[in-house]
């Protein structure tokens, strides 16, 4: 079979589980978001702009009328598409990626416009792989969040924003980019009366994986009203149907990598495991969540320092380290975003000070390492169950 | 008073362990291959525990299973993880004078590295389980290139004037540096102490320093070659510990954890 079916197959062995596991009406639209791949096809013939990371607004690409189209995650069966074509001992994260792209089902051409964040040395590869067949900006992201880095950060938001306006024959207005930015922050509250609810186990009707896919699928949506509608909707759904548990003593928080369909073998496993996770510092919702406060009337330079104070690590680290409503913390990183394995370090010695144990769990694209990701979080389940005795 | 025992199976990767206790204290120990029906062994091993030691069945009041194949064990009643058991065993198995700071328990395709606490709960833990370098696994297969058995290497070791460098940090190339090693007629012991440093390092690179204060102890069936244990102290200058009945710790361990929870 052709690494592709493959990977359809597993993405729709993916939902399946989903389905099972969240048997809620409100549920299937967010199944059906992903369903088919819909979210990496062309929409209503808009410009397609291909981003890999959460450090390019996408209120800019909105505001241009073009459709921001994500490629996030990848599985075993993606990584393998490249294989041809990549040295054998290139990592994952560069193989998956590319696997997405120069599919069949993704039909990448000179019509499109990748964005490329020189956050790993994985992103140069990929880069030079695709320039031949489209538009592709790269920019560079600062590691740190000082004044000097935000002028830095400004200019190439500014940049990338004239090239692609100069690419897909487009305009940004100031009353497009306040539009989409208040749909951002409506997203982010209706999001956020989600995660409230979720996070205080008052319903056992969503799952984690469930939780997480709905974060997932802010990524996948073409209409960001239509998927704040639908996660009001769903809020509603659960406020009906809570049932109230008493809140185990043993949750922990999930921290690191971010996870994509289809690759959710570490939450299917933490709930086979009974693990409970009842909080998820990922990127994911951090970007969601970060216009929830923000009033100020919006423009290009706050969007830009609004976009650069939530991509420093040190933010996940600071609120992790204040929060102690947990009593560990699984540490997730996909091999190959190097990013993440390097600050667990600096955020394993943080929490271990605080007397908060963290394991970190490694993964890679496939289930040959699922015994291994198994005991790991077993022994840590038991660890913190005896601690708490 | 009705006597009250109870039974802990370490089904791991090389080798089947069983062991049975009483108010703490280790009874009788069974160890055989893990062959291809760890399951049927283990109950064999039961019913061959309770035979000689002339119990009754219904006085093995729980029997937990740990190990690789620890969720097969159809006579266990429950199971739990390696790294839990092995921290349990430790209680039991502590030689006198031993503080509680890290287990290392090498077994035969993988190391564990537990950090415990004075009580010596689980506190942390790391492991090897992906590659073969710091496994006993390691040490069987170089020892069957020296043509000499897993139970000579340590004595022979230890016999050894100038241990040689083994510079690969992986099995496979290690298997051929031996090999390379042989041609140029270097001593078998001073090859397998080179084997023995090797290994040794590859597991202290995996412990942080930082995170205990006690004594370190070996297990598992690493343990008991005595070139081990030399090794870490000549490694790390200072004394390490070795667990009593190091092979059957994890057993152990498991049969206390049932002990445990039979008493909650």
């Amino acid at each position: 079979m052709k690494s592709e079916n493959i990977f359809d197959l597993e993405y729709q062995e993916t939902l399946q589980i989903l389905r099972q596991k969240n048997k809620l009406k409100e549920f299937e639209y967010f199944l059906n978001l992903s369903k088919n791949k819909s979210m990496y096809l062309k929409h209503n013939k808009k410009p397609r702009v291909i981003m890999f990371s959460h450090s390019f607004p996408d209120e800019i690409v909105r505001a241009l009328d073009a459709d921001p189209c994500y490629v996030f995650g990848g599985s075993f069966s993606s990584s393998q598409f490249e294989n041809v074509f990549l040295p054998k001992d290139s990592n994952d994260q560069a193989k998956s990626i590319l696997g997405i792209l120069k599919s069949n089902f993704f039909n990448l051409d000179k019509n499109d416009v990748v964005l490329i964040p020189y956050s790993n040395d994985n992103y140069k590869l990929i880069e030079s792989s695709i320039k031949n067949i489209t538009n592709v900006i790269g920019y560079d992201i600062p590691t740190g969040n000082n004044d000097l880095d935000k002028k830095r950060y400004i200019i190439e938001i500014k940049r990338v924003t004239h090239e692609l306006s100069k690419i897909i024959k487009k305009h940004i207005y100031h009353c497009k980019l306040k539009k989409e930015f208040i749909k951002s922050k409506d997203a982010a509250l209706a999001f956020n009366d989600l995660e409230d609810l979720y996070n205080n186990n008052q319903s056992s009707a969503l799952s984690l994986s469930g939780y997480v896919f709905v974060m997932n699928t802010y990524y996948m949506s073409k209409n960001k009203k239509d998927w704040t509608n639908h996660v009001i909707k769903l809020t509603n759904e659960l406020k009906i149907i809570q049932k109230t548990v008493e809140n185990p003593k043993d949750f922990v928080a999930l921290a690191g990598s971010p996870i994509y369909p289809p690759n959710y073998k570490i939450l299917f496993e933490l709930e086979e495991l009974n693990i409970n996770v009842k909080k998820v510092f990922h990127k994911d919702n951090e970007y969601i969540l970060m216009f929830k406060q923000y009033s100020d009337s919006i423009n290009f330079n706050k969007l830009a320092e609004l976009y650069l104070s939530h991509n420093m690590e040190e933010n996940s680290i600071e609120k992790l380290s204040n929060n102690n409503n947990f009593k560990g913390i699984i540490f997730h990183i996909v091999k190959g975003e190097s990013q993440f394995a390097y600050n667990y370090n600096k955020i394993a010695n943080k929490l271990n000070n605080l007397g908060l144990p963290v394991i970190k769990i490694e993964t890679v694209y496939d289930y040959e390492d699922i015994e291994q990701i198994r005991l790991r979080l077993e022994a840590f389940s038991e660890m913190l169950r005896e601690k708490l005795e | 008073m009705e006597n009250k025992y109870f039974a802990g199976i370490d089904a791991g990767s090389t080798y089947l362990k069983v062991a049975l206790i009483k108010d703490n204290e280790v009874i009788a120990t069974k160890l055989g291959n893990s062959g291809i029906n760890n399951s049927k062994t283990a109950e064999e091993f039961i019913n061959q525990l309770i035979q000689e030691n002339n119990i009754k069945r219904d006085e093995i009041k729980l029997i937990f299973a740990t190990g690789y194949s620890r969720k097969i064990i159809n006579i266990a009643d429950g199971d739990v993880s390696e790294i839990t058991a092995h921290a349990f065993g430790a209680k039991i198995n502590a030689p006198k004078g031993f503080q509680p700071g890290i287990l290392i328990d090498i077994g035969g395709q993988d190391s564990k590295i537990i950090y415990l606490n004075s009580n010596y709960s689980v506190k942390n833990f790391t492991m090897n389980d992906k590659c073969a370098a710091g496994t006993g696994k390691f040490l069987e297969t170089c020892a069957q290139i020296l043509e000499t058995s897993i139970d000579e290497i340590g004595p022979l070791s230890l016999e050894s004037k100038e241990p040689c460098n083994i510079n690969s940090t992986c099995a496979v190339f290690a298997q051929s540096e031996i090999i390379s090693l042989i041609a140029r007629r270097y001593d078998r012991k001073d090859i397998l102490a080179g084997l023995h440093i090797s290994l040794v390092n590859r597991i202290i690179k995996m412990i942080r320093f930082d995170d205990f204060s006690g004594n370190i102890m070996l297990s598992g069936g690493g343990a008991l070659n005595i070139a081990i244990k030399n090794t870490f102290e000549n490694e790390l200058l200072m004394d390490v510990f070795v667990a009593n009945h190091p092979q059957f710790n994890g057993a152990i361990g498991a049969a206390y954890f049932a002990q445990t929870q039979f008493n909650k």
